[in-house]
C-alpha cells in the first residue's frame, strides 16, 4: 500500500543514489519490470553491464548514471523490506504511475516536499495526515492545497510523526 | 544574464537564467542531476568536458563557479556561501545544505546567482514564476524551458471582486483607486483569531472567496515571488473553472514595480535587473521607491491615491514625485480594462 507523508524523517531513504549503490544487485537488471522501468524513464536499455541510450546508441553510461527516479523505482521493488520510508521528492511525476505499481504489492511510504502528480485513474493511497485512505485523487489534490503545501512553503516546517 | 555551456562527448548543455534564484525540475531521466556532475567534470578540468560560464556575456573564471553535490560536510557549504560573492552556485537537490537551520536566510543574504535542481521550490525563497525551468533534449543538445508561463492577460472587464495576496500597499492602492469594487479585507478570522493575508495562502483564500459566493474576480499576485505557489494556484483555478466562476488573473512583476513603470517614473524592471543583488523584482522596486518617495510597503503613500490632491502634502521638497505628477495616470495599462470596454494593445 502507498501512503502519503508530509516531511521528511530521519529513517527515510533520503540519499537515493547512495543508497542504491550499497544496495544494489546486477541481479536486479534480469527483472523485465525493472528494464522496463528504466526504458520509461531513462530512455535506456542494459546491455552487457551498461546503460545505452535509446535515442542515441553511442552515448553509454553505467548503472550509476541512471536517474534518481529510476534508482528509487529499483529500490522499491527489488529491495527486500517490510515497509519502507523513502524521499518522494526524488522522483518526478514520470515515477508516480510506478510507485503505485509497485505498491500494489509492497508497503511504502513517501515523504513528499512537492505537490507530485498522479494518474488519477490508479491513484489509491494512504494519508498519514488524515490517517484514512484517500477518498480519490481529488481528495489528496484537497490535502495538498490545505495542508501538505506546508512542508515546502515554510522553513520551520516540523513533520508530524509518523 | 547567466549563459552555461558546458558539453562532454556525450551531451551539450546551452542554458540560459535571469536573477539570483534559480529552479531546475521536471520529470527524472531529465539529466538533471547529470548537469552538476558535468559542471564538476569541468571545474576538475576532465579533459573530454569543455565549457564556460557567462554573466552578462562576460566569461567568468572557474573560482567564480561552486558546486554543490552531496560529498562535503555541511559546514563546507555554509563557509564557502558566507564567502564568496558575485559567483555562480549549483546546489544539487541532496546537497546537505539544505538541512541547514537558517538556509533561507544564508541564500536571501548570499549575492551569488543560484541554480537549485529540485523539486522543492521553497516558499520562504521569493522565487519567480518565470525562473523555474525544466530540461529539454533535442539529440545531443539539452537547453533550459520554463515550467510556469504568465497569464499575460489583456483584457480584465467586468470585475465585481479583487483578491490581493496579502494586506499592504498593493491591496490599499486598488481599495482606493477603484471604490466601486469590493476589494478583500486586510485581515482574515481563522479559529477566532485575526491573521494579516499572507501570500502563501492565496489560493486558499481564491478557495474560501468561490465557496462564498464570489464571482468575477479579479486576483493580484506578484509573479516575481510566487513560484512556489503556483501549481496550487492553478488547481484551484480548475475549481473555478469546473464551477463556472470567472476568475482573471493579474500577475504583475510586483505592485512595486507597477508603480516604477507609471509616466510619473517611466523606469521598467525585470527579474534581469536583480542581478545577484536583490532576491526578486519586487524587493529590487522596493528599494528603488525607497530612493524616490521614501516608500514603505506596509502603507500606500497618498500620492497613489487618485481621489487625493497633492496640494494637501507637505512632502514637497522631498518628493520628486509632486513636480511630475498625473492623478490620471496612477490607473494605468491592463488596470484601465477593468470595468471599460477598451483592450490594452
Amino acid at each position: 500500500m502507498l501512503s502519503i507523508f508530509w516531511g521528511v524523517t530521519k529513517d527515510c531513504y533520503y540519499y537515493i543514489d547512495r543508497e542504491f549503490m550499497e544496495e544494489l544487485e546486477l541481479e536486479w537488471f534480469k527483472d523485465p519490470v525493472v528494464l522496463e522501468i528504466i526504458h520509461d524513464i531513462d530512455n535506456c536499455i542494459f546491455e552487457s553491464s551498461m546503460c545505452i541510450d535509446c535515442t542515441d546508441p553511442s552515448i553509454i553510461f553505467p548503472i550509476s548514471g541512471l536517474s534518481t527516479g529510476s534508482k528509487g523505482l529499483i529500490m522499491l521493488l527489488k529491495m527486500e523490506y517490510d515497509s519502507i520510508c523513502i524521499w518522494g521528492t526524488a522522483f518526478g511525476d514520470n515515477c508516480s504511475k510506478w510507485i503505485l505499481k509497485i505498491a500494489e504489492k509492497r508497503d511504502i511510504t513517501l515523504e513528499l516536499e512537492h505537490f507530485m502528480k498522479f494518474p488519477e485513474e490508479e491513484f489509491k493511497a494512504y494519508s498519514c495526515h488524515s490517517k484514512r485512505m484517500f477518498c480519490n485523487y481529488e481528495d489528496y489534490k484537497y490535502e495538498v492545497l490545505e495542508y501538505g503545501f506546508y512542508s515546502w512553503a515554510y522553513e520551520d516546517f516540523e513533520p508530524e510523526e509518523a | 544574464m547567466l549563459e552555461i555551456n558546458l558539453e562532454n562527448r556525450k551531451f551539450k548543455f546551452y542554458l540560459k537564467f535571469y536573477g539570483k534564484l534559480n529552479f531546475i525540475f521536471g520529470d527524472s531521466g531529465g539529466h538533471k542531476s547529470y548537469l552538476a556532475e558535468v559542471a564538476l567534470n569541468y571545474l576538475d578540468g576532465l579533459h573530454r568536458t569543455k565549457g564556460s560560464f557567462k554573466i552578462d556575456g562576460k566569461e567568468i573564471g572557474q573560482d567564480r563557479i561552486l558546486v554543490f553535490d552531496n560529498k562535503n560536510n555541511l559546514d563546507t557549504y555554509v563557509f564557502k556561501l558566507k564567502n564568496i560573492h558575485n559567483c555562480i552556485v549549483i546546489i544539487d537537490e541532496f546537497c546537505k545544505i539544505h538541512k541547514e537551520k537558517s538556509f533561507g536566510q544564508l541564500i536571501m543574504e548570499s549575492e551569488n546567482y543560484f541554480i537549485f535542481i529540485s523539486r522543492k521550490v521553497y516558499g520562504f525563497l521569493p522565487v519567480n514564476v518565470q525562473s523555474v525551468y525544466s530540461l529539454s533534449r533535442n539529440g545531443k543538445l539539452i537547453t533550459n524551458i520554463n515550467v510556469y508561463r504568465k497569464f499575460n492577460e489583456k483584457y480584465l472587464g467586468d470585475i465585481k471582486y479583487i483578491l490581493t495576496e496579502d494586506s499592504s500597499s498593493g491591496r490599499q492602492f486598488f481599495a482606493r483607486n477603484f471604490p466601486g469594487i469590493e476589494v478583500c479585507s486586510s485581515s482574515i478570522n481563522e479559529n477566532g483569531k485575526k491573521h494579516t493575508r499572507d501570500n502563501s495562502q492565496l489560493h486558499n483564500y481564491l478557495l474560501n472567496d468561490i465557496n462564498n459566493g464570489k464571482d468575477n474576480i479579479l486576483v493580484v499576485y506578484d509573479s516575481s515571488a510566487n513560484a512556489s505557489f503556483y501549481p496550487l494556484f492553478l488547481e484551484i483555478l480548475m475549481i473555478c473553472r469546473k464551477k463556472h466562476k470567472t476568475v482573471k488573473i493579474l500577475d504583475w512583476e510586483s505592485f512595486e514595480a507597477y508603480l516604477l513603470a507609471l509616466p510619473v517614473f517611466n523606469e521598467v524592471y525585470d527579474v534581469d535587473d536583480t542581478r545577484c543583488q536583490f532576491n526578486s523584482v519586487e524587493l529590487l522596486c522596493e528599494s528603488r521607491l525607497r530612493e524616490l518617495i521614501n516608500y514603505k510597503k506596509s502603507s500606500l503613500p497618498v500620492c497613489f491615491n487618485s481621489m487625493v490632491s497633492c496640494d494637501s502634502c507637505t512632502n514637497f521638497y522631498n518628493c520628486k514625485l509632486k513636480a511630475k505628477l498625473d492623478k490620471s495616470g496612477i490607473v494605468s495599462g491592463i488596470l484601465k480594462t477593468i470595468n471599460n470596454n477598451k483592450k490594452v494593445i
